[in-house]
């Protein structure tokens, strides 16, 4: 079996929990998340036949003081890249986080999930930073963590880009 | 004409070839200066010595052997030379493993001298100090073999960069399930820690405790072992887990290094992570699971051996109550005056019907010799028994002889032998014969008082109504002597008669006392003072000038 480590990033209540909840078994409570600032999930998959066990990081959010620690990152295969669609402030956010993993880590893929795509209302994100980010080649998902929207196709998108 | 000889010759031979060759004249005179010249020559391999050594090194090895002799002997002149520079080097490298390497000795021998100490005074600790002695072991040693009591439950293989788990063995397979999930959090708990308490970057967390559950933390460069145990592991376990994941950074080196998720090359590490997977060699539940029995055996064993302890104390009880009772009602049996006609038990106690002469023993007052505890009750008829001996205590309770009267019975008749006053032989010798039993009356042995003074001490016979009789024969009194009030030497006449002393002996009577001096022997002293009572008037014997001979 393969197994591969990925990170969950991004601000803080983009909603990161919520998908990997929607996409996991959760064996530890979430206060793990707030105490010690990581929460390990686990999901086995099929890609093409091959069985991957994904263990899944979710990070706390970043904020001003309190920053992702590096090592955490350390060895990981893949990053899902997390952007609250209703707050544009998140997207620096992300990019700056994305900065921090090229230094850190290796090339690995990173997929962006606009998530919270059920807010249509409150909608904040133009279209043009999907076309920016799909241009510099970085797979862009729609996601609702309160649908189950995608969430799914974007771990099985992480996994096959890991293989 | 040869060349050599003509010296003009020469020279134009030379400015020919200086024509010719002067190029290479010099180029040879270079090559020349460059082989001679030892500093040229240095600087010539100093060009090329790094990338000749990268070059011999990826050949094979022998450019390390050969360099081994000399670096060593550099090393030795570095140090003799100057000590310092090399130990300022080696710090960081040496302080680290001394400090572990003492650590873990005074660890080592705290917990050996805390078990000691705290068996030392128990009845466990003799028994172990006996153990020792025996085996000639240590005792430490005989306390840690006793003592060390764990378990490992779980072996963690984790790959050190990404947190995921290689290889996992536990000893109850449901631990299985999510032990990818712990190692990484595992992990991420290491980093967690490490990053909280900023500890530098070439130290890990070695230990985990909760209770007595311990999590044992070794790391390599590319892996992580981490072994769940439960209760006190020795600390040579420690070092055990050193060696495993040295001897697996050694043989996967390549594999850790290009981990990329695949955990196929690791399946072979089944082999190195067996071992770990121990349990201590006296398990408490062994012991138990021996113990038990044992102890129920012996319980039920003191049990039985009490029942039939108290069953037997009981039996030889009641077997000695009876052999008692037994022995006792024989002795009644035997005893005169009193005849058993039944003998009755019930849970009260017995009861004892039959007859019983008044005068005979008192029944109760047997019980206490025989240690009869039970309750005895007597229903006895009075009746007058025939007996010799109980007709004879019937006789005297009626007659009341004084002292100087002895009373004998011979088949049914009553001797009456003494001195006595001639009242009392009168009414003595009518009232025996009122008592049952008592056929004839023998008082010729008595010798009679005539005086006026002297009265026998009881003058009334009380006849027993109840029982009287008619005297059924005559009394013989032929040969009775009447004694008149003697003189003194009417006394000692009397005295002289009965007493027979010998020719060496004198005796005086005066005043109620008899005087007596001289030589007997000693069979004649003791028959004098036995019998001196029995001549009347005499009161005391003087002997104070007696010699004994001690001769018969």
């Amino acid at each position: 079996m393969i197994q591969k480590k990925i990170c969950v990033l991004g601000a803080a209540g983009v909603g990161k929990t919520s998908l990997t909840a929607q996409f996991v078994y959760s064996k530890f409570s979430d206060k793990y998340l707030s105490s010690m600032g990581v929460k390990i999930d686990k999901k086995v998959i099929d890609i093409d036949n091959t069985q991957v066990n994904l263990m899944i990081w979710d990070v706390h959010g970043e904020e001003k003081y309190k920053k992702i620690p590096t090592s955490y990152l350390r060895g990981s295969s893949g990053i899902l890249m997390v952007i609250d669609g209703t707050r544009p402030d998140t997207v620096t956010v992300a990019k700056d986080i994305h900065q921090r993993v090229r230094d850190e880590l290796e090339e690995v893929p990173i997929i962006y999930l606009l998530n919270k795509s059920d807010l249509q209302d409150a909608w904040s994100i133009h279209d043009g930073l999907i076309q920016e980010l799909e241009s510099s080649n970085r797979p862009v998902f729609l996601t609702s963590a309160k649908t189950g929207t995608n969430v799914e196709n974007s771990f099985t998108a992480i996994a096959k880009a890991m293989l | 004409m040869s060349a050599n000889s003509n010296p003009n010759n020469e020279a134009a031979m030379q400015e020919l070839r200086k024509l010719l060759f002067e190029k290479e004249s010099v180029r040879l005179d270079e090559l020349e200066k460059l082989l001679l010249d030892q500093k040229l020559h240095a600087q010539e391999v100093a060009k090329v010595l790094a990338e000749a050594v990268d070059i011999r090194n990826q050949q094979d090895e022998e450019l390390g052997k050969s360099l081994a002799p000399t670096i060593e002997k550099s090393i030795k002149e570095s140090i003799a030379k100057d000590p310092k520079s090399l130990s300022d080097a080696l710090f960081p490298v040496m302080g680290p493993a001394i400090r572990k390497s003492i650590n873990n000795s005074i660890a080592e021998m705290l917990q050996s001298l805390n078990q000691t100490l705290e068996n030392s005074f128990s009845a466990q600790g003799l028994k172990w100090r006996l153990e020792a002695l025996r085996t000639g072991k240590p005792f430490a040693e005989v306390v840690m073999l006793n003592t060390l009591v764990y378990r490992v439950e779980q072996v963690f293989l984790i790959h050190k960069e990404t947190g995921l788990l290689l290889q996992h063995l536990s000893f109850d397979p449901s631990l299985d399930e999510d032990a990818d999930i712990v190692s990484s959090m595992l992990t991420a708990v290491q980093d967690f820690i490490h990053d909280s308490f900023s500890g530098s970057t070439d130290q890990g967390i070695e230990n985990l405790r909760m209770g007595d559950l311990e999590v044992i933390i070794e790391s390599g460069p590319g892996s992580v072992l981490a072994v769940v145990c439960r209760g006190n592991t020795p600390r040579s376990f420690n070092e055990k887990i050193q060696e495993t994941i040295e001897h697996i950074q050694q043989t996967f080196n390549k594999e850790l290094k290009d981990f990329n998720g695949d955990t196929e090359p690791f399946l072979g590490l089944d082999e190195y992570l067996q071992p770990l997977l121990v349990s201590d060699f006296k398990g408490d539940d062994d012991k138990k699971k021996k113990k038990s029995p044992i102890k129920a055996i012996l319980v039920v064993a003191l049990i039985l051996i009490a029942f039939l302890g108290w069953w037997g104390l009981e039996e030889a009880e009641q077997q000695q109550a009876q052999a008692n009772w037994d022995k006792y009602i024989s002795r009644l049996q035997t005893e005169e005056g009193i005849v058993i006609s039944n003998i009755q038990e019930d849970e009260q106690g017995y009861t004892i019907l039959g007859l019983r002469d008044p005068l005979s023993i008192d029944p109760y007052s047997l019980l206490s010799e025989y240690h009869i505890d039970s309750k005895v009750n007597f229903l006895m008829q009075p009746y007058h028994a025939l007996q010799e001996p109980l007709i004879l205590k019937r006789v005297a309770q009626l007659l009341q002889p004084p002292k100087s009267i002895q009373l004998s019975m011979n088949h049914g008749t009553l001797t009456i032998s003494g001195v006595a006053s001639n009242t009392w032989l009168s009414q003595a010798e009518k009232a025996a014969l009122y008592v049952a039993g008592v056929e004839n009356v023998d008082s010729s042995q008595v010798s009679v008082l005539s005086s006026v003074f002297e009265t026998p001490q009881n003058d009334d016979i009380k006849l027993d109504n109840s029982l009287s009789s008619q005297p059924k024969k005559t009394i013989h009194r032929n040969k009775r002597k009447i004694v008149k009030k003697a003189s003194d030497s009417d006394i000692l006449k009397r005295a002289i008669k009965l007493l027979n002393p010998p020719p060496t002996i004198e005796m005086i009577y005066a005043k109620g006392v008899l005087y007596v001096s001289g030589k007997a022997s000693k069979s004649w002293i003791a028959f004098a003072r036995e019998n001196f009572d029995k001549i009347a008037e005499v009161e005391s014997f003087n002997t104070s000038n007696f010699t004994s001979k001690g001769i018969q």
